[in-house]
């Protein structure tokens, strides 16, 4: 029975032929410019008695498009963004407080408050 | 805290890969049940692996080369200038993440160990810094390497490799401070005492069967084409075959239980649901990662334990040792995760890495003219390509457990039992590459 086998693996391999054709489409480096028309995304951060709301909630955004945060928080703390390089805010105490981001390079990045320890969002950057 | 204080709190790597089209999940996830079932149906029905007795010889002049001392002494020269190095980083070097430490220890050795061990087979082995410090020690005392001072347990058998296993896992996934220098110190530290102290006590055999780099080598060297014959000649043969080989020791149980359940673990941390459950509840120590984590471990043992026992049916097989047996068949799999979840970060990372060891003491020193290279971000650009490599890494592992896992059933189940007895099994499987797949798909 070895050329059932035999018929099994090349079945396989047929199949992963087929499926690597599917990989010619990649978006290239360096057309993060279609991002630039795309309107910012706006996400509220609460930092309050210590813990953040969102807390690791999934954003998805376009590579270069904006993300604009307004935090409102009790006490001063550092946001920080998990990337190289990287990115952080200093927060104070007050509410209305806004900042700016905009992430380049595909992949998924984490947002973390220093103070709280928490992950506040999770960005995924997809093309 | 300092800036670099707040790095070390993060793990090594910046951005994550993004999760995978549900489309090449779903393709993946068909294959696999295509692919499983077709198997139990169609292929063989009398054990056609031949193991260590399969193999078409490399001339013997290779055989020779391989074999001769000078090549080992090369070979273990070269595994102890790298340790070496990295010690001299590990133990003088600076306490940041810029140190290579943490993406040679984390990245280049562990990840690297697959690689390695599919193209060259076991060198493991040979580069083991603890093996060439034992043989020199024994040289030293004049005492024979293989002999201890009692000899090694049948019965223990791997068991202190999968520990040793879960305790990188652990420290790598787990312990909230892995990137800071001490933790990397305390490890390889008692690693080193543990690989001494037994070796002293069981001879090297102690290795082979406690070392976890070295165990896991020899585990994914099952994969790859090239072996050893019983007759001593070095052979290129079908992976299979070689997979077939793989002693059947108690323990390999649980050693493929943490390298399975460890992965399926790591995807599942990264994922907006978990990290959103965990900080909601407050599971902020590593308490509760440590269970999540040990129970990732003990599920995949179960599962794969229960499937196995449920397969026998009839009285003539001692039970309690089919679990072992079909173990191996969970090994194909295992690589297929680590290629689908390492894969960018390998490339990343470890190109990184090989910049930092140019400075291993953070002196601003370019020692290998390497320190130009920065992270690759080839992946970064290329997701179609990593989503579809991720995608058929995780089916052909699941295609090549499905074969092995069919050749051992027709090999060790009752005669009328085979096909029956091998469901339970098939089932688990798909579960593994479905529950497997929904993790990459999430995360």
């Amino acid at each position: 029975m070895r050329s059932s086998a035999r018929s099994l693996v090349a079945l396989a391999a047929v199949s992963v032929l087929a499926l690597s054709g599917c990989g010619d489409d990649d978006t290239a480096a360096g057309d993060g410019a279609a991002a630039d028309g795309a309107a910012p995304v706006e996400v509220e951060v609460d930092i309050e008695d210590g813990s953040t709301t969102p807390a690791g909630k999934r954003i998805e955004v376009e590579p270069g498009q904006t993300i604009r945060l307004e935090v409102d928080s009790d006490m001063a703390d550092e946001l920080h963004l998990h990337a190289d390089p990287e990115q952080s805010f200093e927060v104070r105490p007050v509410d209305d407080q806004v900042f700016e981001l905009s992430i380049d390079t595909p992949g998924v990045y984490a947002l973390e408050s220093h103070e709280t320890g928490n992950q506040v969002l999770s960005i995924q950057v997809q093309p | 805290m300092t800036s670099a204080d707040w790095v070390l709190a993060h793990g090594l790597g910046g951005a994550r890969d993004l999760p995978i089209p549900a489309e090449y999940a779903i393709i993946g996830a068909a294959w696999a049940l295509v692919i499983s079932f077709a198997v139990a149906a169609f292929a063989w029905r009398r054990s056609i692996f031949r193991g260590d007795a399969s193999g078409t010889a490399l001339p013997r002049l290779l055989t020779t080369v391989v074999d001769a001392p000078v090549t080992h002494g090369v070979v273990r020269a070269l595994g102890l200038v790298a340790s070496g190095w990295f010690v001299v980083a590990l133990l003088f070097g600076p306490n940041l993440l810029t140190n290579p430490v943490f993406g040679t220890f984390y990245v280049l050795l562990w990840i690297g160990i697959v690689p390695l061990a599919l193209l060259l087979g076991p060198v493991w082995r040979l580069l083991s810094p603890m093996r060439t410090l034992h043989l020199g020690l024994s040289k030293l005392l004049r005492t024979d390497p293989d002999e201890g001072l009692r000899p090694y347990p049948a019965w223990l058998g791997l068991w202190p490799a999968a520990g040793g296993l879960f305790a990188f896992v652990w420290l790598e996934l787990v312990y909230p401070r892995n990137t800071d220098l001490v933790a990397v110190q305390g490890w390889v530290g008692i690693y080193v005492f543990l690989m001494l102290v037994g070796s002293a006590a069981f001879g090297s055999v102690w290795f082979a069967r406690a070392d976890p780099f070295e165990v896991f080598s020899e585990l994914v060297a099952r994969l790859s084409p090239f072996g050893r014959r019983t007759d001593g000649r070095l052979v290129v043969r079908n992976p299979l075959e070689n997979l077939d080989g793989l002693p059947r020791r108690a323990g390999l149980v649980g050693v493929v239980a943490v390298l399975f359940g460890s992965t399926g673990y790591d995807s599942f941390r990264e994922s907006p649901y978990w990290v959103q459950t965990a900080q909601a509840y407050g599971f902020t120590g590593s308490l509760v990662p440590t269970l999540v984590l040990l129970g990732f471990c003990v599920l995949v043992g179960t599962l794969l334990s229960l499937a196995v026992i449920a397969v026998s049916g009839l009285g003539h097989i001692r039970r309690g040792a089919l679990p072992t047996q079909f173990a191996h068949s969970i090994v194909p799999i295992i690589v297929g995760y680590f290629v689908a979840h390492y894969l960018s970060t390998f490339v990343a990372t470890g190109q990184q890495t090989l910049g930092q060891l140019s400075d291993p003491l953070g002196t601003g020193a370019d020692l290998l003219g390497t320190a130009q290279l920065g992270a690759n971000s080839f992946f970064s650009y290329h997701v179609t390509a990593l989503a579809v490599t991720k995608v058929l890494a995780v089916v052909v592992g699941h295609l090549l457990g499905a074969l092995a896992a069919h050749d051992r059933a027709v090999q060790v189940l009752p005669k009328g039992r085979e096909l029956l007895g091998q469901l339970p099994l098939l089932l688990v499987m798909v579960c593994f590459t479905a529950g497997g797949l929904y993790l990459l798909l999430a995360s």
